[in-house]
């Protein structure tokens, strides 16, 4: 699978989709990690900069700037507060 | 004896269970569980962690019944409108299993409330509705070493996790339990920290009332929340420790997520730190709690999601200022004297911090000036988007002291 952008909550309704390929991501070699993905999300889709989310790579946790490969699956997830 | 009696038949088809018998069903029969919330999670994960027989039930609300909960809160009727939810929730609970013991809480979970209720449990239901009391009984469930059944939902997709225990793989059926996990802490565990380590800003994310809720989504989180607290109660199969669980109720899809342990301490570090936090919807202390726009909030005042700031003593200065990640600001103008080399700051003087977007986001910070009048408005300013403390008597207070 190529390079794959899942979104959980509201940053679904703002990327339009829950999950972002190839055809809505640039080329892998303009993402190489976490860090050039979020700058690019933040300018494709500028109201991720208000909002706080974890990033998980192949489905772990990531705090720190990590490398993407052009199989990784990245999932945004935000908090949710409802009960 | 018909209480026995009563007692095997009850719960008969769970014991037979290959894996949970009569050893995981004693161990359900004497666990302590609080669940704080008793709305759309909180019905479902009593109502089911009642009929599979557990020991005493705690129930923290200060809510009444409303028309618009009857969707999804379906341990109310019509009847209940403008009952006390904590109640009627432990009389349905007692009809439908007069074996199980229950214990309401009418009151909102507070920094004043939360470690003395929390304590006289072994597990913990996260079931509530807003970030205030998430970070809260988080907080107070890391201090306290307690697992923690977190789970949240928004629209159609909901969240499940257990935290603070620590990350010990599969237990084999019957032989853990919530001592036996509990004693072998060390090994690292995470909490709701370690996934979000601070509150959103005041309306970044919209509550159920504000965005709906499906009814079936809370119904389907919160009886993962209850499935969750029975397996780490009698010890049976795999706890979601250090993993969240996401479900979308639209696709029927799960996501499961490791959680890293980050190993560090993004809340209060200790009991008293803890009373003293600024937590927002109402969870901070009266007296101690300051709404975002800089006046004092009196007792039952919500504020509305606004997370506030705290003010504290030399003491509580001191200690905020040794943890890591806390950024400490002398907001008084540059040049003014006492010059401070004692300890390291940022300078950001509140004349800037007025005529500027305040340069800070989702940080923990303590302010300080000279008297600990000005740093009072600065933190009313830099609470609407960080987790904020300032100190009084100002640093001349806090001079004062050093000798």
């Amino acid at each position: 699978m190529p390079l794959t952008v899942l979104t959980f909550g509201q940053i679904a309704d703002i990327t339009g989709s829950t999950a972002l390929g190839t055809d809505a991501l640039p080329d892998i070699g303009a993402l190489p990690d976490t860090d050039a993905l979020n700058a690019w999300l933040h300018e494709r889709y500028p109201r991720l900069q208000h909002l706080k989310y974890m990033i998980a790579v192949d489905k772990r946790s990531v705090r720190e700037n990590t490398p993407l490969s052009s199989h990784s699956v990245v999932a945004l997830l935000p908090p949710f507060s409802g009960g | 004896m018909p209480k026995d009696r009563n007692h095997h038949a009850r719960y008969q088809r769970q014991v037979l269970l290959e894996g949970w018998g009569p050893n995981a069903q004693q161990k359900l029969l004497q666990a302590r569980i609080l669940v704080i919330g008793a709305g759309g999670l909180g019905c479902p994960a009593l109502q089911y962690l009642a009929a599979a027989g557990a020991g005493v039930l705690g129930i923290v609300d200060d809510d009444r019944v409303a028309i618009t909960d009857l969707h999804r809160q379906i341990l109310y009727t019509a009847a209940d409108e403008g009952a006390l939810k904590a109640e009627k929730a432990a009389e349905f609970l007692r009809r439908m299993n007069p074996l199980v013991n229950t214990e309401s809480y009418c009151v909102r979970l507070t920094n004043a409330n939360a470690l003395s209720i929390i304590e006289k449990y072994q597990i913990i239901v996260d079931a509530s509705d807003n970030f205030g009391t998430r970070y809260l009984v988080n907080d107070a469930c890391v201090l306290l070493g307690k697992p923690l059944i977190y789970g949240s939902v928004s629209r159609f997709e909901g969240q499940v996790a257990v935290f603070n225990l620590p990350g010990a793989g599969h237990m084999a059926p019957g032989t853990g339990g919530v001592a036996s996990s509990v004693a072998t802490a060390g090994a690292a565990s995470t909490n709701y920290r370690d996934l979000f380590p601070v509150p959103p800003d005041p309306g970044e994310v919209l509550s159920c009332s504000e965005a709906g809720v499906l009814g079936v989504v809370t119904g389907i989180i919160g009886s993962m929340q209850a499935l969750e607290a029975l397996k780490v109660a009698t010890g049976v199969g795999s706890p979601l420790i250090n993993k969240l669980l996401t479900y979308h109720a639209l696709y029927n899809s799960f996501y499961e997520v490791s959680i890293l342990p980050s190993g560090k301490i993004s809340g209060p570090a200790n009991a008293a730190a803890f009373r003293e936090w600024p937590y927002g919807d109402g969870c901070g202390a009266p007296g101690k709690w300051h709404g975002a726009a800089g006046a004092l909030a009196g007792e039952g005042l919500s504020g509305a999601g606004a997370p506030g700031f705290a003010t504290v003593d030399a003491a509580r200065f001191d200690e905020l200022r040794a943890q890591e990640g806390v950024l400490v600001i002398d907001v008084r103008e540059i040049g003014e004297s006492p010059f401070i080399d004692q300890f390291e700051h940022t300078q950001l003087p509140l004349s800037r911090l007025r005529s500027t977007d305040p340069p800070y986001t989702g940080q923990t910070i303590v302010v300080f000036c000279q008297s600990g009048k000005r740093s009072l408005e600065a933190a009313g300013i830099l609470a609407a988007r960080n987790t904020v403390f300032q100190l009084e008597q100002g640093i001349m207070g806090w001079l004062a002291l050093q000798s």
